[in-house]
């Protein structure tokens, strides 16, 4: 019964990777090729379609380099960029707020926060710098791997009501619910990661006590 | 569970530099005016990029498609661009604020 929990393919890292790196593309081609149809401007094709597939860009190149060994060497380096850029994300939705008051721009912020909580007490868990910055004195433990991710997931299914019940296109539906579908994968591949280096943990712990006794 | 991805990269992952030293260092560093002067200019590179991307927000993705656009975004492309160009030249005048300082130190020991 274990085993085949575990074998599940959302508890697959390389599958989930594999299908966010899809995911994204399906995204950026998409809106792109809309743009086409609707017969939008270069300009606006440039201001808002790129703002919109920027972090789609950075994923892909994200989860295209964990995939070479550089970006295995360097995991922890790309991991801190990535959180960079989710800074940014969190100020731009931040902004957001100021140029257009809705539920929408207020779930968005709550989302790309609670993303970025994730991803520090995520990946900097193992690092240098969580010591080093006292990190572990901030009470990121006080919530718990699954809660992190099960908010994640429902904030992204509430923006995505929000998006349902204001489109009109089928497309546009479509294109929504794959905006969903990443945050939910991109959630679940850091609750796996955090898993990984909790088991990886106790195990080393179980390893020490029992060379003591 | 099935984390080969995960074993490959513990396996072959590399911490982070210290930077306990290099931040000591930059406590007891003495800038000179022109890397007084970069550094206002970076601050001030990242106001201008704030400022600019509140005024040519993009648009909300659902909006995008529509004859007219209801919410905005704010233009986060923008901002970033602008950021990267206020650290380029900053870093330009930075550099040319420690050659002086390098040119100085030489001329105080040929003297």
């Amino acid at each position: 019964m274990k085993n085949t929990k575990y074998n599940s393919w959302y508890c697959n890292a390389t599958f989930i990777t594999n299908f966010i790196i899809v995911i994204t593309l399906i995204n950026i081609i998409m809106s792109h090729s809309l743009a086409v149809k609707y017969n939008i401007g270069v300009g606006n094709i440039i201001r808002s379609i790129l703002n919109h597939n920027f972090i789609y860009l950075v994923a892909l190149v994200y989860f295209s380099m964990i995939k070479t060994n550089i970006g295995k060497k360097y995991f922890n380096f790309i991991n801190l960029i990535y959180i960079f850029i989710y800074v940014f994300m969190v100020f731009t939705s931040f902004l957001s707020i100021f140029q257009s008051f809705d539920i929408n721009s207020i779930i968005n912020l709550l989302l790309n926060s609670i993303i970025l909580l994730y991803m520090i007490y995520t990946f900097l868990n193992d690092t240098r710098y969580w010591k080093e910055f006292k990190l572990n004195k901030i009470p990121f433990d006080e919530i718990k791997n699954e809660w992190y991710f099960y908010a994640m997931c429902f904030l992204s299914t509430i923006i995505l009501l929000s998006n349902l019940l204001t489109i009109t296109d089928f497309n546009l539906a479509i294109l929504s619910i794959f905006d969903s579908i990443y945050i939910i994968l991109f959630g679940r591949y850091i609750y796996l990661y955090k898993n990984y280096e909790d088991n990886k943990n106790t195990k080393i712990i179980k390893r020490r006590n029992k060379t003591n006794e | 569970m099935n984390d080969n991805l995960f074993d490959e990269i513990d396996k072959y992952k590399k911490d982070f530099p210290k930077i306990d030293k290099d931040l000591d260092y930059i406590k007891k560093y003495e800038f000179n005016f022109y890397q007084k002067f970069a550094i206002f200019l970076e601050l001030v590179f990242i106001f201008i990029g704030i400022i600019l991307g509140n005024v040519f927000p993009a648009c909300q993705q659902n909006g995008i498609y529509n004859s007219v656009c209801k919410s905005f975004n704010f233009n986060i492309l923008l901002a970033i661009i602008t950021w990267f160009v206020g650290f380029i030249i900053a870093l330009f005048i930075f550099g040319l604020g420690h050659i002086i300082i390098l040119l100085n130190m030489l001329n105080h020991k040929n003297k």
